[in-house]
């Protein structure tokens, strides 16, 4: 020990953490609530929204679109209802994925005492069997409107099974590490308000054009591009690309057995996305991730409508990488409405 | 595979075990020399191909210049024609991909899938460099050149600098492998500090500040104000994420005995641009001083021209700052970026004022710094910004201040800033003020914390790694 403390600084250094982790092992567990061991992944808050089950029951719609914003943008609810001939009723929620649609599912829709005939989940590429896509940062709070306080599946899909085994141990046994959102959000606080208000901008004035600035509004164009990519690359990553590991692991299965317990007929909508080239669109992985998904829907009777490669959307129709146009959303529900027909009964 | 992954801890600590336990010099460099590979291709495998052809061929090129002393200009050249065609073919191409799409459509021929793919391979401009050394040192009479190809490929791809660097010489890391190694305490008492800092600095400082950063200079048409906020934070970002990138690789080599380059001096302490240059990314500094400048400046004072004195000082610093900028990136934001360092070297150097040059008085010591580091600030938002018109327009069209919501950004901007710098300027006053070891222990346990507090699995790549 002597010899180990003479070594400068390693010896004060390891006894100075030391302190500093036990005092923290005391101090957190009370400060936060917190019980060890515990479960890994995020605490989930009592609250659920049910919003979506008083609307069922209000609009009783036939169909029923679920989607992130390539829905909102990319297909119209009353022109799909004309040409139809059925009531539709759009969820589309910008920024929501698998896991969201999945709760919705399972929260919303399944517990409606209305319950539709056909859901219509739009979505692209990998996006399906991808749990861990728009779950984490500033998504959770989204996410967690809809999770109950108990969500085994959502926290396993989700979360623990993309951790690793040292996160894991540390969400397990260790204070700081779980307690590091709620210290991170402290000292981000403290940072973000203290010099606007020192202007005379307060907390509600800050976050005002924070959200404001971060909406995406006047961004530069190459940055707006830049940064849909980026945040796209996840979906296509070769694990993400692998149909066969990711399936198990993913909400498909099970949004398909609600359903089919429900007696809702799902459909799986591809939509065309313009964010990756045709280097990833066209590569051996893709193609046998979307054959893969084709016969595994096919095995389960759930229709899938494919446009992902359609070439009548073609890239005049876009208003970016990855939403359609006015245009383009006129184009692409009267393709999916034409192909419904064959379904719709 | 980045140094802040899970994966690369477990790579790490593999190779760590089995090339200790060898202990046998020749099976440690074989040892690292696959690890280096498996860590090169790990995410594109056809990667280790180029690496391993070109390495081939400049082994065998500086062997040809020994055996074949009259053929000696001919192998650098074909050397030098291999190695900046490679790094020009995949760096530049995409200067010219829109170009050359265009051209083949309007001529009736669809663009091929390989032709829109091509992509940089990471770290081919740091080991294109290491072998450029190597070669043009042999072929100077300076270095001998290796016997061994392993020892050779392995001073190419080392893994712990294949990526971003540093960009070591020949003369300090390859006498390094052909010595026996065995493990030394020392290793991990140097080492520890390096990997705690390149940590910190990475996953508190630059991955914090980025956030803000990327927003500032993604904004269409940002006010003076913004461009102001914006270039202190990536200034701080770019210090913070390649000085984290170089004390990782450092840490890294240590564990495995071998001692790397610093290159990073507190740069942001410069009075010079001079000074800045001798003080950041100094391997590369030092490579373009010693085969850009110095030959540059050799041949204007040997040329039967005979220039002006002013000509001759400047023309050496302008060319090759150049061509610092052209190697960090085909983007004219970078060559303006090299070529205003250029200007500003030169500039300084006409009015008197060198490398070494210190003002008398305290006063003139802070303007000198205060005037060095708005240049430095300056330049590194014409690095940073999309393009050049995007800075022309923050600083000449847009007003200082539009509405609130710009304010508030710039100043949460600044606080930023001003916030995670505070780290480094503590770290850098006790290096200087006080070795006492508890401050230091103290110092590296409330680091410890906040990278625990600070860590994120889906943490960003390094920036240089892009280059």
């Amino acid at each position: 020990m002597r010899f180990f403390l003479a070594q400068p600084p390693v010896g004060k250094f390891i006894l100075l953490l030391s302190i500093i982790m036990v005092a923290t092992s005391i101090i957190l567990p009370r400060r936060y609530n917190l019980d060890f061991p515990r479960n890994p992944g995020p605490a989930l808050d009592a609250k659920v929204r049910r919003n979506y089950i008083d609307v069922l029951v209000e609009q009783e719609p036939e169909i029923v679109l679920m989607g992130d914003s390539t829905l909102v943008l990319g297909l119209d609810a009353d022109l799909l209802a004309q040409q139809t001939g059925k009531s539709v009723y759009s969820i589309g929620i910008p920024g929501s994925a698998s896991a969201l649609w999945y709760l919705i599912l399972k929260n919303n829709i399944a517990e409606s005492s209305y319950k539709p005939k056909y859901l219509l989940v739009v979505f692209r590429d990998t996006i399906l069997t991808a749990p861990g896509y728009r779950v984490h940062g500033s998504y959770f709070e989204l996410v967690d409107e809809y999770a109950r306080r108990n969500e085994p599946l959502f926290i396993q899909n989700s979360f623990v099974n993309l951790m690793n085994p040292l996160e894991i141990a540390a969400e397990k046994y260790f204070p700081l590490y779980v307690s590091r959102t709620n210290i991170r959000n402290n000292i981000d606080a403290h940072i973000r308000y203290f010099s606007p208000a020192l202007f005379g901008c307060d907390r509600n004035c800050t976050d005002y054009a924070m959200g404001d600035i971060f909406s995406g509004a006047d961004l530069e164009p190459q940055a707006l591009v830049n940064a849909v990519a980026a945040a796209e690359s996840d979906l296509y990553r070769p694990d993400q690309m692998d149909f066969s590991t990711q399936v198990d692991q993913s909400y498909l299965p099970e949004m398909i057995r609600i359903a089919k317990q429900h007696n809702i007929q799902i459909v799986f909508v591809r939509i065309k996305v313009e964010t990756v080239g045709p280097r990833i669109t066209n590569s051996p992985a893709m193609l046998n991730y979307l054959d893969s998904l084709t016969d595994y829907l096919a095995n389960e009777n759930v229709p899938l409508l494919d446009f992902g490669s359609d070439p009548r959307l073609t890239h005049d129709l876009f208003y970016d990488s990855i939403h359609l146009n006015e245009q383009g959303q006129v184009v692409f529900t009267k393709m999916v409405a034409d192909e419904l027909k064959g379904i719709l009964k | 595979m980045a140094f802040t992954s899970y994966v690369f801890l477990l790579f790490y600590l593999t190779v760590f075990v089995l090339y200790w336990v060898v202990r046998e010099r020749r099976w440690q460099n074989v040892i690292l020399l696959a690890a280096s590979y498996i860590f090169y291709g790990w995410l594109q495998p056809w990667l280790v191909v180029l690496l391993g052809v070109s390495t081939l061929a400049d082994f065998f090129l500086a062997r040809g210049m020994n055996a074949y002393p009259n053929r000696k200009l001919l192998f650098i050249w074909i050397s030098l024609f291999v190695n900046l065609g490679v790094l020009a073919f995949f760096k530049y191409f995409g200067f010219f991909r829109e170009g050359a799409i265009a051209a083949l459509q309007s001529a009736g021929i669809q663009a091929d899938l390989f032709l829109l793919s091509i992509l940089l391979p990471a770290g081919l401009s740091f080991f294109t460099l290491k072998k450029l050394g190597y070669m043009i040192d042999v072929y100077r009479g300076t270095l001998k050149h290796s016997h061994s190809l392993i020892d050779f490929a392995l001073y190419v791809s080392f893994f712990p600098q294949i990526i971003a660097g540093p960009i070591e010489r020949p003369q300090k890391l390859l006498p390094q492998l052909e010595a026996p190694r065995i493990w030394q305490m020392d290793y991990f008492y140097r080492a520890w500090p390096l990997l705690v800092m390149g940590l910190f600095k990475k996953i508190v400082i630059a991955n914090s500040i980025k956030v803000i950063v990327d927003r500032v200079f993604g904004l269409n048409d940002p006010t003076g104000f913004l461009l102001i906020s914006g270039a202190l934070g990536f200034t701080l970002q770019i210090l913070a994420d390649f000085s984290a990138y170089t004390d990782l690789a450092r840490g890294v080599a240590l564990l495995l005995g071998f001692e790397t380059s610093e290159n990073f001096n507190r740069p942001y302490t410069s009075l010079t641009p001079t000074d800045f240059w001798n003080r950041w990314h100094i391997t590369l500094s030092t490579w373009l001083r010693d085969y850009v400048f110095f030959p540059v400046r050799r041949a204007l004072l040997q040329s039967r021209f005979r220039f002006n004195e002013s000509i001759a000082m400047s023309i050496p610093p302008i060319v090759t700052m150049f061509i610092s900028g052209l190697w960090h990136g085909a983007g004219w934001t970078y060559v303006i970026w090299g070529l205003y360092y250029g200007v500003l070297i030169a500039a300084y150097q006409l009015i008197g004022i060198r490398g070494e040059w210190k003002p008398s008085s305290k006063i003139k010591i802070f303007f000198a710094w205060f005037i060095m580091f708005m240049f430095i600030v300056f330049g590194w938002a014409i690095f940073r910004a999309p393009s050049i018109n995007w800075v022309g327009n923050a600083l000449f069209h847009s007003p200082f201040v539009r509405a609130q919501n710009d304010l508030v950004l710039g100043l949460i901007a600044l606080t930023m800033a001003l916030v995670y710098s505070l780290p480094l300027i503590i770290k850098m006053l006790l290096d200087q003020y006080s070795k006492e070891s508890w401050l230091q222990g103290a110092y590296y346990a409330i680091a410890v914390s906040l990278i625990l507090i600070y860590i994120n699995s889906s943490s960003s790549d390094f920036i240089y790694v892009q280059f």
